[in-house]
């Protein structure tokens, strides 16, 4: 147990089945995980392997999970607490906030078309009762490399990877340790994905926060983590670094599939 | 250049706006012989505009001129709007990016595949039956009489991608405008999609007009590769000179991409050259 210790993020039988009476499925089926603080981890794996499931189940959007979650040595309580009815309107959960925050494929999708970008990098500010707005969202949009002179855009006035920018403002702006990346570049053309994938790597080294993308470009992962993990079906089948990965190290038949259409 | 089945000469698509006419494709210039044949480009290049200025699907207040857009010796121009209905599926297809949106989530399968073989052929309800199921084992679905029985929606991607396919062969067309028909799937299947094009085309003798943003892909899959910028085609090559690209833009956009042979600490990122859409 001394090594989960010292990881930022601790995944222990990480269950979770979705579905009612007969259709109930068992989506996750026992994930383990250990992400050391400053480490960038990925996960991999087709539509329907449940690695976006990990994620929203990390971000507290599901909590009827079973297993243990620790974040930065807390706890994350899901079970019983989360299967309790009601439990979707409980108080949100402002520490873990703090802590986690993740960042969504579709930037088209995930800002309020109706708010501009301060409105929607003011929000967590306020939920959380933090002072300074004006200059904690000129300092995170510095961050991201966007114009201050932004704030008062709609998304619909920018681009797919200025608001993938602003989406990563949003999420930085409570200095969370860990985020969670679903995707965040799959919507995006290759050129503005370079320079998405060139942002967050700086961010990670300047800030030394700890990543958990999910992907099923196993380019985009090997460029941006140091480890990476391979599911199918709900489970974790391989476990490896992206050294070993590049190295052509992989032993599981499916990873070597994924490695296969990647490279051809 | 007369063996060629579409011949487009000085192709221009304009959209009337408030403020003016603004230009989206600017004389772009292609034969498309029986081969596969990519344009690759980012979004806004007006790669998807091209194909569709072919079958006449663009919006009323596009305006469209060119020298010649000729297919299989029919002056698409001069068209009358019903010579382009004949044509458009019977010998001109076209294949949409995502089936959840191409396809009638209200009817079955089998039904809407038998609308199109109707279209081919006068036949009775039984003959349709075995045809639309025939044509679904043609793309490798492994059970047609239990999904020409399914809903759209329950279908995964792959599966609704092969319907589509399945649809188009009804009809026994010479050309085939796949738009982006394989990203909004996963790598494992997109695979095995690209393998059946590349089947039918070879058996059929089709040509193919593959529209994409993934250089990588028409790389090994195509025969030719035309690169659009800004509505222009900047370079035109045969697929397997690709690595040897000799436009800056053509170049950016390979190196852009993040590999697992050669890993890079930071990728380059693409300065965009003012030049590069001038004439």
């Amino acid at each position: 147990m001394s090594a989960a210790q010292d990881a930022y993020l601790t995944v222990q039988a990480l269950s979770l089945e979705l579905g009612e009476g007969e259709r109930r499925r068992a989506v996750l089926q026992g994930v383990d995980l250990e992400i050391a603080p400053g480490q960038a981890f990925g996960l991999v794996g087709e539509s329907g392997s449940g690695k976006t499931t990990v994620l929203r189940c990390l971000a507290g959007q599901y909590r009827h999970w079973q297993g243990q979650v620790q974040i930065a040595g807390q706890p994350l309580l899901g079970g019983q607490r989360g299967a309790r009815p009601g439990a979707w309107w409980s108080r949100p959960d402002l520490a873990h906030a703090r802590r986690v925050q993740m960042v969504f494929q579709d930037p088209y999708g995930s800002l309020h078309p109706r708010h501009t970008v301060f409105t929607a990098l003011a929000e967590p500010l306020r939920v959380h009762g933090l002072d300074d707005v004006g200059q904690r969202i000129d300092r995170v949009l510095g961050q991201v490399g966007l114009p201050l002179a932004f704030k008062d855009r709609f998304p619909h006035q920018l681009s797919g990877g200025q608001r993938q920018r602003v989406a990563i403002a949003r999420a930085l702006i409570l200095q969370p340790g860990l985020l969670l990346l679903d995707e965040p570049t799959s919507a995006l053309d290759v050129s503005v994905q370079a320079e998405v994938l060139n942002l967050l790597s700086e961010l990670r080294r300047q800030h030394g926060l700890t990543y958990l993308l999910v992907s099923h470009d196993l380019g985009v992962v090997a460029h941006l983590c140091d480890r990476l993990a391979v599911m199918q079906q709900g489970a974790i089948v391989e476990t490896l670094s992206t050294d070993a990965l590049c190295a052509g190290a992989a032993q599981h038949p499916y990873t070597r599939t994924l490695m296969a259409s990647a490279e051809a | 250049m007369s063996n060629a089945l579409l011949q487009v000469d000085q192709l221009n698509v304009a959209y009337r706006g408030a403020d003016g006419t603004v230009p989206v494709v600017k004389g772009v210039s292609f034969t498309l012989g029986r081969e596969k044949l990519a344009v690759v480009g980012e979004s806004g290049s007006g790669k998807t505009t091209v194909g569709r200025a072919l079958l006449r699907l663009l919006p009323r207040h596009a305006q469209v001129s060119a020298q010649a857009l000729r297919f299989d010796g029919i002056d698409l121009l001069a068209a009358s709007d019903a010579q382009m209905s004949q044509l458009r599926g019977r010998r001109v297809s076209m294949i949409m990016q995502d089936p959840k949106y191409s396809l009638n989530p209200v009817m079955t399968v089998g039904a809407q595949i038998g609308e199109a073989v109707l279209r081919a052929d006068a036949l009775g309800r039984a003959e349709c039956r075995d045809r639309v199921e025939q044509l679904l084992a043609r793309v490798h679905i492994r059970e047609p009489g239990r999904v020409a029985q399914q809903y759209p929606h329950q279908l995964s991607g792959g599966m609704g991608q092969r319907v589509m396919i399945a649809m188009m062969l009804a009809q026994k067309p010479r050309l085939l405008i796949a738009d982006e028909p394989t990203s909004a799937l996963d790598v494992s299947v997109r695979q095995e999609v690209l393998d059946l094009l590349d089947e039918l085309v070879a058996e059929q003798g089709l040509s193919l007009l593959f529209i994409t943003h993934d250089l990588n892909l028409v790389g090994r899959f195509c025969d030719r590769v035309l690169v659009m910028y800004a509505g222009r085609i900047v370079e035109a090559l045969q697929a397997s000179a690709l690595a040897e690209a000799q436009h800056p833009y053509t170049r950016a956009l390979l190196s852009a991409v993040p590999s697992l042979k050669h890993r890079r600490a930071t990728l380059p990122v693409l300065q965009r050259d003012p030049a590069w859409s001038e004439p």
